[in-house]
């Protein structure tokens, strides 16, 4: 929600801190800044700041509008706010607005009054460069003093042309078959769920969401009718999601706002209008408040506040801290009775005002502290130690571990929201990820520097039986071997202990097999594992996969046999490093033999070289030069010769 | 022409097992809970109201199937379901860590992912404070990122927790150049939940903390691309 530094300021006697120091306040009191960013009105010159707040829902109830947020910028601070400069119109018009209102859950305050001799027209430049700088468009001086209150106290306001109302102003459901054309032109078909403001003729507006444009306020408009009103929050927030129509209005009635909102946000409103509007006469408030909000208190001790922050903070602290969000108290030796202010309807229990004190305290100065000893001795986890003991054998012997995706195109169970069409099932097996992947890791096969890859999964399947853990184990051969797939396969489920005696799947290059039962029937693990392996040290650095494709290409050289084979290997890849430089990612020996040339003893050394670039394709070109740079240095040595 | 002779375990399971050896240096107990959620064990428990702008918080996958109560289920969209499942069925005090798959509904790309994996945590013991809580977290990051890692708490929002916070810490990167990244939401265990799980909110008070794993070890290695977690791609698993 976009927040106007110089309007906030207009609540002040002093000045504010800066707007970053303002922003790193906030930050640390109340609630997160996202943005903070200069701002000039396209009709002045004076320069102001906008402040993009992260009102999250539990404070939405307040802080939702300028005078919210002045109220937390006075609380952190301690700078005093001005009061609202609320005088009461005079009433001067005989006019009083009917409501019927037999939906008072639904619609816990309504009140309307009559304005009359409005002259509807641009608003004034102060209030066209108020709304601009929080993003808002400017309508005309009436929809605009409207949105001005909102943005300010937090009430949503609603005018209709009162010369197209007939009769008087029911808040009802609708009917069965009602429609409703919006402000904004949208027709919209509404049922018995959705409560509208309706006249004579039928609805005007869908209550707290948005009016129609059958009374709506033009520049022929003469007289008005002014809306304040509360609506029930679980209602406004379904009825968005049937209709799918979001406001301003309803997104703070969804919340839960007070309803003692309603009387502030019409006198003010009304007083707006008469400044900018040139109201003839203004009619007395038809108001309907059948159940007012009562005062609340909250029960919490001084120690209760002190044990759950586990820090000290002097009664005074505390009591300052009351008085600044003005939360008035009466004390019994260290209880106190707390009422907070009406607007406050997220202070209901002991422990929202602990995270009141801690807050404005400030949560930098609570010290940490490490748990103390407890009688609480952790178990092993059954499942968990199986699963490691099965990760640890397949690693050993060879097998990289994945993780693929549970979201496919097929499977038993569906999704109702899909991220996309392709991922609308829950996959009911590990083996299409794993398969998938085994083709992947075959054709990067001289990349990664493997003949065959070795990989598996642990994860959770779905099927209409329900959720299971699953081993999926896969073998794909990327060039021709001599172990077959599936025995390798094989293989390695034998050397898994907890699988012994578990009925093994059909042998094949891709198997998976379901944990539950198998671990079910094993013995619970001696102890708490401290832990399977030890913390890796953090020495890993990762290098970036590359997306440019990768170049092999083969070099072998004879020698004269060196005094051992390692020694041979050695020197021909340093010359080979040295001359490949950066470009070369991976150099695998992959023959030796030994062989008699002209009566003396050679060794041939044959290497498998792949080149790859972090930012480009590499050339046929400039491979061909730095294999021709090795041949040449390999070839300069006595008695070498490059195959 | 193999240039290893043994596999590579997946970051985050090298991840979780650091993670786990950490907190049971601590006294924590590993649970694990189902991917497939019920509303009531997702949402309600955890003290989100039906209706409510708090559930927004999380864009939620919808399931098809259905639960015993005729609600449609839900792909877990935290790991804190397993709080409620624990406390159900477990008497108090306890300490436990959670590490699990959760689902979000968000578009991805190199940050966000629709599957991921959290961390969470939950202490439930008689007289549990804030100051633990720090203190426990502190603890964790230093020993897993470093000693030089700081930690911060600012004021947030999530049902589950009231004070509710959310946890930075201070990372230092490759080229010396300092940040504060969000790494967590912590709190005390907000006493509905307490109840909800059936124990005495009056008796037990908890902390519980929650976080993503991918980002930690993207911070930790300097990985760019969270997608590259689930790809089954060699070329990033066989780096650890």
């Amino acid at each position: 929600m976009k927040i106007s530094y110089n309007w906030l300021e207009t609540y002040f006697e002093e000045k504010l801190p800066s707007p970053e120091k303002l922003a790193d306040l906030l930050t640390f009191h109340v609630f997160e800044i996202e943005s903070v960013e200069a701002f000039t009105p396209a009709t002045s010159k004076i320069t102001d700041t906008v402040f993009d707040v992260k009102v999250l829902p539990d404070r939405a109830r307040y802080a939702l509008a300028h005078r919210g947020v002045a109220y937390e910028v006075s609380a952190i601070t301690g700078l005093k706010k001005k009061p609202l400069p609320l005088i009461k119109t005079p009433v001067t018009s005989s006019k009083k607005v009917i409501v019927i209102n037999d939906e008072s859950e639904a619609c816990p305050r309504y009140s309307a009054r009559y304005v009359e001799g409005v002259k509807v027209g641009p608003a004034p430049a102060w209030l066209r460069e108020r709304l601009e700088a929080v993003g808002q468009r400017s309508i005309n001086n009436i929809v605009d003093a409207a949105n001005y209150v909102m943005l300010d106290l937090e009430q949503p306001l609603h005018a209709f042309d009162a010369d197209k109302v007939s009769g008087s102003i029911s808040v009802r459901k609708a009917k069965k078959d009602e429609k409703i054309t919006t402000l904004d032109g949208k027709e919209v078909a509404l049922d018995e769920s959705v409560l509208v403001i309706a006249d004579e003729e039928g609805p005007l507006a869908i209550a707290g969401i948005k009016g129609g444009n059958r009374a709506a306020v033009t520049e022929s408009t003469k007289n008005i009718i002014i809306e304040s009103a509360n609506f029930n929050a679980s209602l406004i927030r379904k009825t968005t999601q049937k209709i799918g129509i979001r406001s301003d209005s309803s997104k703070r009635y969804e919340n839960e706002i007070s309803p003692d909102l309603t009387m502030m946000g019409m006198e003010w409103v009304t007083q707006v209008i008469a400044d900018i509007a040139e109201a003839a006469a203004v009619g007395e408030i038809t108001d309907m408040y059948p159940n007012p909000q009562k005062p609340w208190t909250v029960n919490v001790s001084a120690h209760f506040i002190t044990d759950l922050l586990g820090t000290v903070i002097s009664e005074k602290e505390i009591e300052e801290i009351f008085d600044r969000l003005h939360i008035s108290f009466k004390k019994q030796g260290d209880e106190y009775a707390l009422t907070p202010p009406f607007y406050r309807l997220d202070l209901q229990i002991p422990e929202d005002i602990v995270e009141e004190v801690g807050r404005i305290h400030g949560y930098e100065k609570i010290s940490p502290v490490e748990l103390p000893k407890t009688s609480f001795i952790p178990s092993a986890n059954k499942a968990f130690q199986y699963y490691e003991q099965i990760r640890a054998v397949l690693i050993a012997a060879g097998f990289s571990e994945v993780y693929t995706y549970s979201l496919q195109n097929k499977g038993d169970i569906g999704i109702l929201n899909p991220l996309a069409s392709d991922k609308n099932f829950l996959r009911k097996n590990l083996t299409s990820g794993v398969t998938e992947a085994l083709e992947l890791n075959a054709k990067n096969d001289d990349l990664l520097g493997l003949d065959q890859i070795k990989i598996f999964e642990i994860g959770k399947i779905f099927t209409a039986k329900g959720e299971v853990t699953s081993l999926c184990i896969g073998v794909k051969n990327a060039k021709k071997l001599k172990i077959k797939e599936a025995d390798a396969v094989s293989e390695a489920l034998t050397k898994i202990a907890v699988l012994q005696g578990a009925a093994l799947p059909a042998s094949g290059s891709v198997v998976e097999i379901v944990l539950d039962e198998i671990i079910q029937k094993l013995p619970e693990p001696a102890g708490a594992e401290k832990a399977a392996r030890i913390p890796v040290s953090s020495g890993i650095k990762f290098k970036p996969i590359s997306p440019y494709p990768f170049a092999v290409r083969d070099i072998a050289v004879f020698m004269p046999a060196p005094a051992d084979t390692k020694s041979g290997e050695d020197e021909i890849r340093t010359i080979i490093e040295k001359q490949s430089g950066a470009l070369l990612v991976r150099n695998t020996l992959f023959d030796t033999f030994k062989k008699e040339i002209d009566g003396t003893p050679k060794v041939s050394y044959a290497f498998r070289l792949v080149f790859q670039s972090a930012e480009r394709t590499l050339t046929e070109a400039e491979i061909n030069d730095i294999m021709q740079k090795i041949t040449a240095v390999l070839n300069a040595n006595p008695g070498w010769q490059v195959r | 022409m193999t240039d290893q002779s043994s596999g590579h375990y997946h970051p985050l399971t090298t991840a979780i097992a650091e993670i786990q050896a950490i907190f049971a240096d601590m006294g924590f107990e590993i649970a694990l809970g189902p991917e497939m959620e019920t509303d009531f064990y997702n949402f309600e428990a955890l003290n989100f109201p039906p209706d409510h702008p708090a559930r927004d918080m999380q864009d939620t996958f919808w399931l098809k199937e259905k639960d015993e109560t005729g609600k449609n289920m839900v792909l877990r969209t935290h790991t804190s379901p397993v709080q409620i499942r624990f406390m159900e069925t477990h008497t108090p005090p306890f300490r436990i860590i959670v590490p699990g798959k959760v689902y979000r509904n968000e578009a991805t790309d190199a940050t966000h992912e629709a599957q991921f994996y959290q961390v969470e945590g939950l202490v439930i013991d008689k007289n549990v404070s804030l100051a633990e809580l720090k203190g426990t977290l502190e603890k964790f990051y230093k020993i897993y990122f470093g000693a030089g890692v700081e930690l911060r708490f600012r004021p947030s929002f999530f049902p589950f927790v009231e004070p509710s916070v959310e946890v930075d810490i201070k990372w230092t990167g490759a080229n010396g150049e300092e940040k504060w990244l969000e790494v967590m939401g912590a709190g005390l265990v907000h006493p509905n939940v307490i109840k909800a799980a059936g124990l005495d909110p009056k008796e037990w008070r908890g902390f519980a903390f929650g976080g993503g794993l991918e980002r930690l070890v993207m911070i930790k290695y300097g990985i760019t691309d969270v997608r590259q977690f689930y790809t089954g791609d060699l070329r990033f698993v066989n780096q650890f």
